[in-house]
């Protein structure tokens, strides 16, 4: 049985500690599935426009100015992060960002983040968003 | 000194193209495949960079925005400091010359800075529906601005673009 999107957030969340926000998006920016936590507010399509940006423009840095291949993007602030990786899902280019609050680590949002976009290449999820 | 201008418009409408033709330097590009039918293979979901130069005092750095309107966050990022700016405009596409009187308010073009409008995929001769229609849009706005058709793909034409922005420029000051 295909697993909802809700479910993986959970279950991430159970790891990570106050994680904020799930999304999958498509590399050119249409959000497939997200998941928000309670009371934090974010437009999903803001969200999907700006991942696919980021993502976008750390490409041509890691390609243009470190002539390596793409990873992953952080962004830091006070209050907490922003994590993207590429993936693909049922043979898109997509993105996988999570956001977390609190005092997340850095090396735990990587290594879960990037576990999840690798099942996530194979996985069928439940059309329940 | 160097100057920013903007290369705006609908998706589609060769914003990526024309900065390839006038680049002096390889242009960085964030194009990534489309996953709905768009008429084209890849889109601009980033920011697209060229450099021209164009004379020993003067080179231009040429930036290329989304297309679509939820990208107003690269729209935010590129408007600030603009010496200029080009907007695109797809031959005999409503959508495309529509969105002109939304672009022309969200980059606060105004009498005194330097914009053209390029009209686009016009191989087949430019659609005089699509000149009236802008016309319009650009009177009810009190702009005089000069509207040309061209084809991104040819420096030649791309060049016409930047002509007219530095000569724009010239007669305002």
């Amino acid at each position: 049985m295909s697993q909802t999107f809700e479910a993986i957030f959970k279950n991430l969340d159970a790891k990570l500690k106050n994680v904020r926000a799930l999304n999958l998006t498509t590399a050119d920016g249409f959000p497939l599935y997200s998941y928000i936590n309670g009371s934090f507010k974010i437009e999903e399509d803001k969200l999907s426009a700006v991942t696919s940006s980021l993502t976008a423009l750390s490409h041509a840095a890691a390609r243009q100015i470190m002539n390596d291949d793409y990873e992953s993007t952080c962004i830091e602030t006070s209050m907490g992060m922003m994590f993207m990786v590429q993936t693909r899902y049922q043979d898109q280019d997509c993105i996988l960002s999570l956001i977390s609050y609190g005092q997340p680590n850095l090396g735990q949002i990587r290594y879960y983040l990037l576990r999840l976009a690798k099942y996530l290449t194979t996985a069928k999820l439940s059309a329940e968003k | 000194m160097h100057k920013k201008v903007a290369f705006i418009g609908s998706v589609g409408s060769g914003k990526t193209t024309i900065i390839e033709s006038l680049s002096n330097i390889h242009t960085i590009n964030t194009d990534v495949q489309s996953s709905v039918d768009i008429g084209k293979e890849l889109t601009t979901v980033g920011i697209d960079y060229g450099h021209l130069v164009v004379n020993q005092d003067t080179t231009l750095g040429l930036y290329g925005v989304p297309g679509q309107q939820q990208y107003s966050l690269v729209w935010d990022f590129v408007k600030k400091g603009l010496w200029a700016i080009c907007i695109l405009v797809k031959n005999n596409e409503s959508d495309s010359w529509q969105e002109v009187s939304y672009l022309i308010d969200y980059f606060e073009i105004h009498k005194g800075m330097p914009c053209v409008i390029g009209i686009t995929h016009a191989d087949q001769g430019c659609d005089q529906h699509t000149v009236h229609n802008i016309n319009q849009i650009l009177a009810k706005h009190q702009l005089n601005i000069p509207v040309y058709t061209i084809d991104p793909r040819q420096r030649d034409s791309a060049n016409l673009i930047m002509q007219t922005l530095i000569a724009l420029e010239e007669a305002v000051t």
